[in-house]
Formats: C-alpha cells, sequence, structure tokens
C-alpha cells in the first residue's frame, strides 16, 4: 500500500509568501520521475501555495531550469 | 502605471561567447530609449539546458529588472526585438508582484541575520563576499563539467574495444 505523508504544507511552515521559479532545486521536489507535478494530495500544500508552485514550475520548465518531461520508460 | 519588471533571456554562446554582451547591451538600450530605468543586472551564467533548444544544450542566462509605466508597453517591444534576434534561445518579461519583493526582503533578512551571527566572529572583509550570491561559481563548474566528458567517452569506449578484442581471442583460441 502507498505510504501515507504527512499532510503539512511545507510553504506554510516556512512562511513563504512566494515561491521562487530560479531555485530549481527546489521545485524538483514536486515533479514526479516523468516530470509531472505533484498533486496535492500527496504533496500536502495547501490551496494556495499549489497554485503559485504550478505557476513556478510552468515558468522554469519555459526557461528551461526544469524539464517538461524526462525519463520516459521505453 | 508604474510596474516593475524583470525580463529573462537565454544567449546562445555555443559560437561567439562574447555574444552576451552585445545582447544584454542592446536589451538594456532599448529599455533606457524607451522611458524604462534599469534597477539590477543578474548575469547568472552558463547553464546546462534542461531540454535542449535548436539542438543547444547549453546556454548563458541574464536578468534584467526595470521599472517603467505599463503604458509604454515594453515587453512587447523587447518580444518584438527577443524574436528578430536569433542569438536569443529562450525569453520571458513578467511583472514582479509584491509578494516577491515581500519574499525577497525576508529572505534577506535571514541571511542578514545568519550575518550578523557571523560577523560577530569573522573580520568585515568576509562579510561581503558572503552578500555576493553563489551563480558566479556556477559557469566555472559547467566548464568543469562538459570538458572532461568527451575524454571519459573515449576512455569507456577504448575499454569496449578492449574488452570486445580479448573475447574475440579467446574464441580463437577455443
Amino acid at each position: 500500500m502507498l505510504h501515507r505523508k504527512k499532510r503539512i504544507c511545507r510553504f506554510c511552515e516556512s512562511g513563504d509568501v512566494f515561491i521562487d521559479f530560479r531555485d530549481e532545486k527546489r521545485l524538483v521536489r514536486f515533479l514526479t520521475e516523468q516530470g509531472k507535478i505533484v498533486p496535492r494530495r500527496t504533496s500536502g500544500n495547501c490551496n494556495q501555495h499549489q497554485r503559485q508552485l504550478a505557476q513556478a514550475l510552468k515558468r522554469a520548465r519555459h526557461l528551461a531550469l526544469i524539464p517538461f518531461v524526462s525519463d520516459i520508460p521505453r | 502605471m508604474e510596474k516593475l519588471y524583470s525580463t529573462i533571456f537565454i544567449v546562445d554562446i555555443s559560437q561567439n561567447p562574447d555574444e552576451v554582451d552585445t545582447v544584454a547591451s542592446r536589451i538594456q538600450q532599448l529599455i533606457e530609449d524607451h522611458g524604462g530605468i534599469i534597477k539590477k543586472i543578474d548575469r547568472w551564467g552558463k547553464r546546462r539546458l534542461a531540454y535542449s533548444i535548436n539542438k543547444r544544450t547549453h546556454g548563458f542566462y541574464v536578468e534584467i529588472e526595470f521599472s517603467a509605466n505599463s503604458r509604454l508597453n515594453i515587453p512587447q517591444i523587447l518580444e518584438n526585438e527577443y524574436r528578430i534576434n536569433d542569438r536569443v534561445l529562450r525569453f520571458m518579461t513578467y511583472i514582479i508582484e509584491k509578494e516577491e519583493l515581500i519574499q525577497r526582503a525576508k529572505n534577506a533578512g535571514k541571511l542578514k541575520s545568519a550575518e550578523t551571527a557571523e560577523s560577530a566572529e569573522a573580520p568585515a572583509e568576509e562579510k561581503k563576499i558572503s552578500e555576493t550570491r553563489p551563480p558566479v561559481s556556477k559557469p566555472a563548474e559547467s566548464k568543469e563539467n562538459t570538458e572532461p566528458e568527451t575524454p571519459k567517452v573515449e576512455e569507456a569506449k577504448e575499454v569496449e574495444e578492449t574488452e570486445e578484442t580479448e573475447k574475440k581471442e579467446e574464441s580463437e583460441q577455443e
């Protein structure tokens, strides 16, 4: 069975108001192995931060900081 | 309305590394000519792209922050320039919201509190060094990464070849 992760928004914990798309190391944690955005039910982010995060991820993708797709299994 | 913008673009430096300066100065000139005020220029340096753009694997990132009246329509002017200029691989211009500024102030506050703790022990000169952002070291790292790659591949090939020859010899002996 899937391991249930703690449902605490990391961004709320650290008191972040804005998620910067420039530090891709932090963003990569919210991507699946294929490069998809991790859903809120798994990441545990709150609505507000999940939407900000999606915005940041999309900006980072456009600037080739993080991949659109990666590790496609053959 | 006066707004704060940020424009980031990736310059193709595969043919000529000096292109960065020409492109950056051209963009700066465009902004200033149309009534914008440049606040900050940040060179992220040469970086590996997460995916290839126009068959290029590396690019030089430059970020320019400027403030301008939204009626001047500077993002549109910049976009036209970026599209014409074939040295620019990718670009993005966006309005910096106040949340981002608040976040930056917070991060700066965190850094400062850490620095004050350090500066109590360390001399003042080191404080300045810690203030400058780390991306300066990034281009050097990427260069290091790119250069040794080719010899490694060659070595690997040689190893494979030797293994193959050995196998052949073994089979011949049999």
